[in-house]
């Protein structure tokens, strides 16, 4: 089915995430991490539980995972992550486009930490192909 | 920085971000999705470009933005070829901007995984 651009600026609920030294350091060796901090696209963990998570369980939009593409990123680090920090992360689908056949959605997270500060703000661009 | 991507490294990036999406682990769901095996997230991908740019920046809090675009697809057995260059520079904010990119060679051709994208980086 075809996404339901009315679902636009729906806003999904908040999700915690801690940067716990185990979960830390898999990740770091996943992606070759070269220091001991942390590394700053561990924020999709949160992104995907905040975020692609909620859009795919969303039985406004239907989504069918095997057709959903990932085809853009985009982060902002704002205040540095620390190991063993908590933070928050919320998704907003930003918007939903018709595109040479294909649907886009544009889907934005927020990540605040205990504070209130903004860790980061992560874009992503889904490619939603039509059914088979 | 150049990386052999395995089965192995991709299933570890799975596990560690959450995102266990069969398309990356199964041969039948990748066949079914259209593509002549499994693929490695695109995320896989950009963790081991933003290394690369934390290597050269030196810690991972000057990495400021980044802005990429996934263009093709990574297979299992392939290399991953990181690469980049500064195209600007900012005195005042002290940042630099960078192309960044990430290649394959399949086939003899060059593919781009990652491509017509963007880092900013602050200079200590």
């Amino acid at each position: 089915m075809p996404l339901n651009p009315a679902v636009a600026g729906k806003k999904y609920p908040p999700v915690e995430f801690r940067l716990d030294a185990e979960r830390v350091e898999a990740f770091a060796r996943a992606v070759g991490h070269p220091t001991d901090d942390v590394p700053p696209t561990i924020v999709t963990v949160a992104e995907i539980a905040a975020g692609l998570a909620n859009v795919l369980a969303d039985p406004e939009l239907g989504l069918d995972l095997a057709r959903v593409l990932h085809g853009e990123q985009e982060y902002e680090w704002g205040h540095p992550l620390t190991v063993g920090e908590r933070v928050v992360a919320e998704a907003t689908i930003e918007d939903i486009r018709s595109k040479a056949g294909l649907e886009i959605l544009r889907l934005r997270t927020d990540l605040r930490d205990e504070a209130g500060r903004t860790v980061v703000v992560g874009r992503s661009t889904l490619i939603v192909r039509a059914s088979a | 920085m150049e990386r052999v991507v395995t089965r192995e490294d991709v299933k570890a990036y799975a596990d560690a971000s959450g995102d266990q999406n069969p398309l990356h682990q199964d041969d039948e769901a990748a066949l079914a999705a259209g593509f002549p095996g499994i693929i490695a997230h695109g995320m896989f991908t950009l963790g081991h470009l933003t290394s690369s740019i934390v290597a050269w920046a030196g810690e991972a809090s000057a990495l400021a933005q980044v802005r990429v675009q996934f263009r093709a697809p990574v297979f299992i057995g392939e290399t991953i070829v990181v690469g980049g260059t500064v195209k600007a520079l900012d005195p005042e904010r002290r940042t630099a901007t960078l192309d960044v990119w990430v290649t394959v060679e399949r086939d003899g051709v060059l593919e781009w995984p990652i491509r017509r994208s963007e880092a900013e980086v602050r200079l200590a």
